[in-house]
């Protein structure tokens, strides 16, 4: 068992170290994640918003909620689900997106990449700075950090 | 909080199917904890007054950040560079060159992290 573990981890390691082969795949694998999850967005159905995030939530990606389970404050032996304010909204602190000169390095970094992993986004450029907008106002509606986990402000069960 | 009161809030998102879709298949959760209700409120709001254009290139802006730190190609150097800056490591006007001794310190806190959601739900919600 410890033999399969230890080979499963080098191999995970030695795959990360393989820059050649990393390096031969470019953005392919990443432009075609991205193309997945915008073909369950553009889903012909009610729920296509909440089938996305649920396909972003199992590859470990939160957006605009974070899910997760822990021990019951109360009783150590029940596992509560809970559902939180997203660590992060895009940028590392929500202060950040009161910093104009951060905020405008920001949409320009977002431009660049996205343009080119996911080309039809750039169909209309001005998408980039309604993208931070938006965030700006996620990130004004966001818990500070120290409340974040604040258990006197959660609702009850 | 009910499933059912929860979904009321943030109608949009369908959080009782998302808690379920996440769920072993042999479990359900009888409630959940709604943490920062302000903003759960606020976020309804939000995103009905966003255009879908605008939510999918955040979501797609979300799911390149997560796994941008994989992808080695010219594209994602200015995330990577600006990720760089904001953590105080480099000086703007050096072009970060990513080394084989970044990707072994990456590859180790990959591994010693783990992938964060996935793996906290079915070790979480199989002690039910």
């Amino acid at each position: 068992m410890d033999e399969e573990n230890f080979d499963k981890l080098r191999a995970a390691y030695d795959a990360c170290l393989d820059e050649d082969s990393i390096r031969k795949l470019g953005i392919e694998p990443i432009s075609r994640a991205l193309n997945e999850t915008s073909g369950k967005f553009y889903e012909d159905s009610d729920s296509a918003l909440s089938n996305t995030l649920l396909h972003l939530a199992k590859l470990g990606v939160s957006a605009f909620v974070s899910t997760g389970t822990g021990a019951d404050d109360k009783d150590p032996d029940t596992v509560v689900v809970s559902v939180s304010a997203p660590y992060r909204i895009g940028l590392p602190a929500k202060e950040l997106y009161e910093d104009e000169k951060v905020v405008s390095k920001y949409e320009k970094v977002a431009s660049q990449v996205i343009s080119v992993l996911y080309p039809s986004s750039a169909r209309d450029s001005s998408v980039y700075r309604d993208l931070v907008e938006f965030e700006k106002r996620l990130a004004a509606a966001s818990p500070d950090a120290e409340d974040r986990d604040d258990v006197e402000v959660r609702s009850p069960m | 909080m009910s499933l059912d009161d929860a979904d009321k809030i943030v109608p949009q998102l369908k959080l009782a199917k998302m808690i379920q879709g996440l769920a072993p298949a042999d479990k359900t959760p009888s409630g959940i904890i709604l943490m920062a209700p302000e903003y759960m409120k606020n976020l309804s709001t939000i995103l009905s007054g966003t255009s879908k254009q605008v939510l999918l290139t955040h979501l797609l802006w979300k799911q390149i950040q997560a796994f941008s730190s994989y992808v080695e190609a010219d594209a994602v150097a200015p995330l990577k560079q600006f990720t760089n800056e904001l953590q105080g490591k480099v000086r703007s006007n050096v072009i970060f060159h990513p080394t084989s001794i970044d990707r072994d310190r990456t590859q180790t806190r990959h591994q010693n992290d783990g992938e964060p959601a996935l793996d906290m739900w079915t070790t979480g919600l199989a002690g039910f």
